[in-house]
């Protein structure tokens, strides 16, 4: 059984196909819906999901037909595609008070579509959204794969390097010093908030070890995590 | 009463989105710039903030990476508000860890009912 499906429905060839493009650039899988019957059949299938639905797909009820959706499965989150001079602000705001957790333009460029949905995936699916995570560091991108621990580099002239291997551990402390971009983190904060109950009984040493062999693992790009004193 | 953090240095601005609030119940908690923003999240706290992102002393995406980096408010819904249209600023805001983004001028339906959406979010986790 399918646990969670990202989906686009309603909209049209054109549209459906580059936005599958641009989603499955990411990784993801999309399903295509045509009506919002499909999607009920979808969601009957699995425990959740995602669904970029054009308003026609609710239509003719509009809100209410959404609001019809989403109380049969809660689980699902709906995200409104419509262009502006077709719906009205008023529209939009009826979509989102019936339960729609956004509203995009159909003509939304596709990075922002994809920084979008990784956003709403924080939040409605944490695990998910850790699994698939590209962290973006000044000197290019760093797409950590929970799932294989792999980490791949790709450098700002485009050149990509895989590094396979990294203990959870690793990929943790990583992912944790690359949120924290340019900002000089202590020890004990990464201590506290990698090994949490078990913090007090880790040495401080420790970080410095797991440290290093990160920069080890990262090759040429691991002095891009630097060590400072007396900050 | 949900709390909502206002970081805006435009005061005209400032006091629309106060006046905008307060009117559909929030309790508003707005500051005129991103450090006196962060100083007083610490100390009194809330549930959701609306930050811009042009400010002085500290700008609404380092505030959004203190707030995305400290563990009393990670998971704080915020949603920027700024002028700035361009692709890659709105990319780096979401990829920043902002929950939504509203270009100015905004119609203010959109606005609230962009609220309500963050607001059952925090009703969500907290089941």
């Amino acid at each position: 059984m399918q646990t969670f499906f990202l989906g686009l429905a309603g909209l049209d060839e054109d549209t459906g196909l580059e936005w599958r493009a641009a989603l499955r650039g990411q990784g993801w899988q999309i399903d295509f819906f045509k009506t919002a019957q499909e999607i009920l059949q979808a969601a009957s299938r699995s425990s959740g999901g995602l669904v970029l639905a054009d308003a026609s797909c609710f239509s003719p009820e509009g809100p209410d037909g959404l609001r019809k959706v989403l109380c049969a499965h809660p689980k699902v989150s709906v995200i409104i595609v419509g262009s502006q001079d077709k719906l009205s602000n008023q529209q939009i705001a009826e979509y989102l008070e019936a339960g729609a957790d956004d509203f995009i333009s159909r003509n939304i460029d596709h990075r922002i579509l994809v920084a979008k949905l990784k956003a709403h995936l924080r939040r409605i699916l944490p695990s998910l959204a850790s699994l698939l995570e590209v962290l973006s560091s000044p000197k290019g991108s760093i797409r950590i794969d929970g799932a294989t621990r792999t980490v791949l580099i790709k450098d700002p002239n485009g050149r990509s390097t895989q590094v396979d291997n990294f203990t959870p551990t690793e990929l943790s402390l990583l992912k944790f010093l690359l949120e924290r971009c340019g900002i000089a983190v202590e020890r004990r904060m990464i201590l506290e908030h990698i090994w949490r109950e078990d913090a007090t009984q880790v040495n401080l040493e420790t970080v410095d070890k797991h440290v290093e062999s990160i920069r080890k693992k990262l090759g040429p790009f691991g002095k891009n995590i630097r060590t400072v004193y007396g900050v | 009463m949900t709390r909502i953090l206002i970081a805006e240095d435009d005061v005209v601005f400032r006091n629309l989105t106060i006046d905008i609030l307060t009117s559909a119940g929030y309790e508003a908690l707005a500051e005129e710039n991103g450090l006196l923003a962060w100083e007083r999240l610490q100390e009194e706290g809330a549930d959701m903030a609306v930050l811009d992102i042009n400010m002085p002393e500290m700008d609404g995406i380092e505030l959004l990476k203190n707030i995305r980096t400290d563990e009393r408010f990670k998971d704080m819904p915020v949603l920027l508000l700024t002028i700035k249209a361009l692709v890659e600023d709105q990319v780096s805001g979401y990829e920043t860890g902002a929950d939504d983004y509203l270009v100015k001028p905004f119609d203010k339906d959109v606005f609230l009912a962009r609220l309500k959406v963050l607001e059952r979010r925090i009703l969500e986790s907290q089941e």
